[in-house]
Order: C-alpha cells, then sequence, then structure tokens
C-alpha cells in the first residue's frame, strides 16, 4: 500500500510534466487504473507521439488484463457475478500478485480437507462460508475507512493477512482501498508536479522493482523457471522483431508455453 | 507539450474501454466452467509467466544495449540488488526503495 503511495506520487509528478492536471489524473487513475499504463502515457507524450498511437500502445499493453482475469476465474465459480465485476474492475499487476498470492493460500489450507482435489478454485468456494465472518473482522474494519487512514489499517490488515486466508469480500476491499491510494497519491503527486523534476527512467524503476519483488514471491519450481526463461526469451524476440508494444503479452505467453513444456516433460521422466 | 481536455477525455475513453473488457470478459466468460486439466495448469502459470515478461520488458533493451551498453546495464544491476531485497524481505515498499536508491546511485556513478 505505502508503496503505491510511492510510485504513485512519481506517476503524478511525471503525468504533470506531460500536461495533465490533477483532476484528470484522479480521473484516470480511479478508473483506467493502471500503473504501467499510465506510466507509458507521460513520456510518450512528453515525446510527442500522436494520440492515436499513444491509444493503441496502451491498449496493448493493457491486453496483459485478459490473462490476469483468467487466472482469478477459478476463485469465482461460486460468486456472484456483481461481486464478481466489482472485483475484477479494480485488478491491477500489484493487486494481481498479491491477492493471487493469498488466494493461493487459503486454498492450500483447504487441501487437507479436501483430499486433493487438484481443484484448488472449490478450496477456495468452500471456505467462503466461514471466511465471510472473518472478512467483516478483517477486512469490515478497513471497509469505511476514509482514504486519509487508509495507510494504516491497510498495513495491519497484510501483516497479520499473512497468516489469515483471503476471501473474495477481502480482495475487494483491498482492491478499492489500493486503487484509492493510488489515484490521490497520482493527484497529490501532479499538485506538486511542477515543483520536483525526477529523471523518468528513475521513477518507472520504482515500478520494476515491484514487478521484481512479486516475481521473486513466485513458488520455487523448475516450472516457475522455465516460465521466467521463457518469458525472458519471448520478450527479446518481440523486442528484436519491431513489436516492443507487445512484448508483455507474447513474452508471457512464451512463458506459460514454456512452463507447460516443462511440465510435461517433468511427467513423461517421471512415467 | 500540453494535453487539451477534449484529446484527454478521447485518450480516457479509448483506453478504459477495452481495459475494462479485459479485465472483466474472461474472469465472466471462464467462470462457472470446469477448466480441462491442462488449461488450469496454464492458468496457474499465468503469474509467474506475467511478472517475468513485465521484468523482462524492463530489462532487456537490445537496441539500447547495442547503442549505450552502459545505461543498458544499469537497470540490470539495480534489478539484481532488488532481487536479493525481495528475497531476504519479501516487502514491497522495501523492495521500491532500494530499486529507486540503488538506480538513482548508478546513475550518478555512471
Amino acid at each position: 500500500m505505502l508503496s503505491y503511495v510511492v510510485i504513485g506520487l512519481a506517476c503524478g509528478v511525471m503525468s504533470a510534466a506531460s500536461g495533465l492536471t490533477p483532476l484528470m489524473c484522479l480521473l484516470l487513475s480511479a478508473t483506467f487504473y493502471s500503473g504501467a499504463g499510465q506510466f507509458m502515457i507521460a513520456p510518450m507524450l512528453l515525446a510527442g507521439s500522436s494520440l492515436p498511437s499513444v491509444i493503441a500502445s496502451v491498449i496493448l499493453v493493457s491486453t496483459r488484463q485478459l490473462l490476469y482475469s483468467a487466472a482469478f476465474s477459478p476463485y469465482f465459480k461460486r460468486v456472484s457475478r456483481a461481486k464478481t465485476l466489482l472485483f475484477a474492475l479494480f485488478v491491477t499487476d500489484e493487486s494481481f500478485g498479491i491477492i493471487m498470492d493469498k488466494f493461493a493460500q487459503s486454498s492450500l489450507d483447504q487441501t487437507g480437507s479436501l483430499a486433493a482435489s487438484g481443484k484448488s478454485a472449490a478450496g477456495i468456494a468452500a471456505g467462503q462460508g466461514a471466511g465471510e465472518a472473518m472478512a467483516k473482522t478483517g477486512g469490515g474494519g478497513a471497509a469505511p475507512a476514509e482514504p486519509a487512514t487508509t495507510e494504516r489499517t491497510e498495513s495491519d490488515g497484510v501483516s497479520h493477512a499473512a497468516s489469515t486466508p483471503w476471501t473474495v469480500n477481502t480482495a475487494i476491499v483491498t482492491n478499492i482501498l489500493c486503487m484509492l491510494a493510488w489515484a490521490l497519491a497520482v493527484m497529490a503527486g501532479a499538485m506538486v508536479g511542477s515543483a520536483v523534476s525526477l529523471p523518468v527512467a528513475l521513477m518507472s524503476f520504482g515500478m520494476t522493482s515491484i514487478f521484481i519483488c512479486l516475481l521473486v514471491g513466485q513458488p520455487r519450481s523448475g516450472g516457475t523457471l522455465a516460465c521466467v526463461v521463457g518469458a525472458f526469451a519471448g520478450v527479446l524476440a518481440s523486442k528484436l522483431a519491431g513489436w516492443g508494444s507487445v512484448a508483455i503479452l507474447l513474452g508471457a505467453i512464451a512463458g506459460v508455453v514454456a512452463g507447460l513444456a516443462y511440465e510435461a516433460a517433468a511427467e513423461s521422466r517421471r512415467a | 507539450m500540453s494535453m487539451g481536455v477534449n484529446e484527454f477525455f478521447i485518450l480516457w475513453l479509448c483506453i478504459l474501454v477495452p481495459m475494462i473488457v479485459f479485465r472483466c470478459l474472461p474472469i465472466l466468460a471462464l467462470k462457472g466452467r470446469e477448466l480441462p486439466e491442462r488449461v488450469s495448469r496454464a492458468v496457474g502459470l499465468i503469474p509467474a509467466a506475467a511478472f517475468a515478461a513485465l521484468v523482462a520488458n524492463d530489462l532487456v533493451q537490445p537496441a539500447t544495449l547495442v547503442a549505450d551498453p552502459r545505461s543498458a546495464l544499469l537497470p540490470l544491476v539495480a534489478a539484481a540488488i532488488v532481487a536479493v531485497v525481495a528475497a531476504k524481505t519479501k516487502s514491497l515498499i522495501w523492495c521500491v526503495v532500494a530499486g529507486m536508491a540503488s538506480y538513482g546511485v548508478l546513475m550518478y556513478l555512471l
């Protein structure tokens, strides 16, 4: 949460430099809500790119959300449509990593009783009823919080959440709090924007650092390693081919393919 | 360059609508279905693959590497420092601090 504020401030400063007003920043951050996307807009505008080319690049970069959305779907089998939408609207790179982590943890806790079903989703859904009550104590306290008190509440939430499985409700509240923190930070950054000048590369590296942290937090397995190798190779290949704007999507797909190939190979060796 | 209000709204709408579709369509379309084993396995690999691709996209710069090797290597060194901090602390905020600090120091040194 605090990292959102730091990066958000940096993003705001940059956006202001590209001519966005604080209100525009607030609107963009609260709805479009994508750190990576917003970090792209400012330098492109500064470099004098045309509006259509900015739009096309941002849309291409946003396509990775398709993958996130697909990855969450097993956990939402028994969640109502409205709740699913409320959740899905505020998923972004960082919250995807954090919430996926918590969901995976919850399903691990459940697998003991569910006798290795392999369908982790069922675990989450089954835990939902009991979890509702927990969300009220854990997430409920945070729900009515004013943006000003958001940081404290949230850091509490994260510290004890490490051991507590998460429910869909907790995830929705977390998503929205993160979005508010981000939007307010970007707006604040845009307001002080003209007073500060930091190199764009330095500020966007804060974003990179977040992704590195989330990547390091992934389970250590051969499949993951194959994914990473595949993704790096995919990104490199896309860039060499001149398809830089879809490098993230192609890299991610290459990573999944490499991971699957590794797992298939490992399995046939065992058999 | 400064951006007009009209231009801003065009940009906003044009990137927001696809974003909403990307965020909501797969989860609604896939939920409530039993995914075949292979597909659910692929879905499980998405987080690692996505973060690796995001990191790679920021670190791998073939064009810069040829033109100016130093500035292409700088983020790699800073990233290695962040990776160590990430493994040790598992904290997003420390990673951001370590990342921006080491990037800044390296930028100053090189």
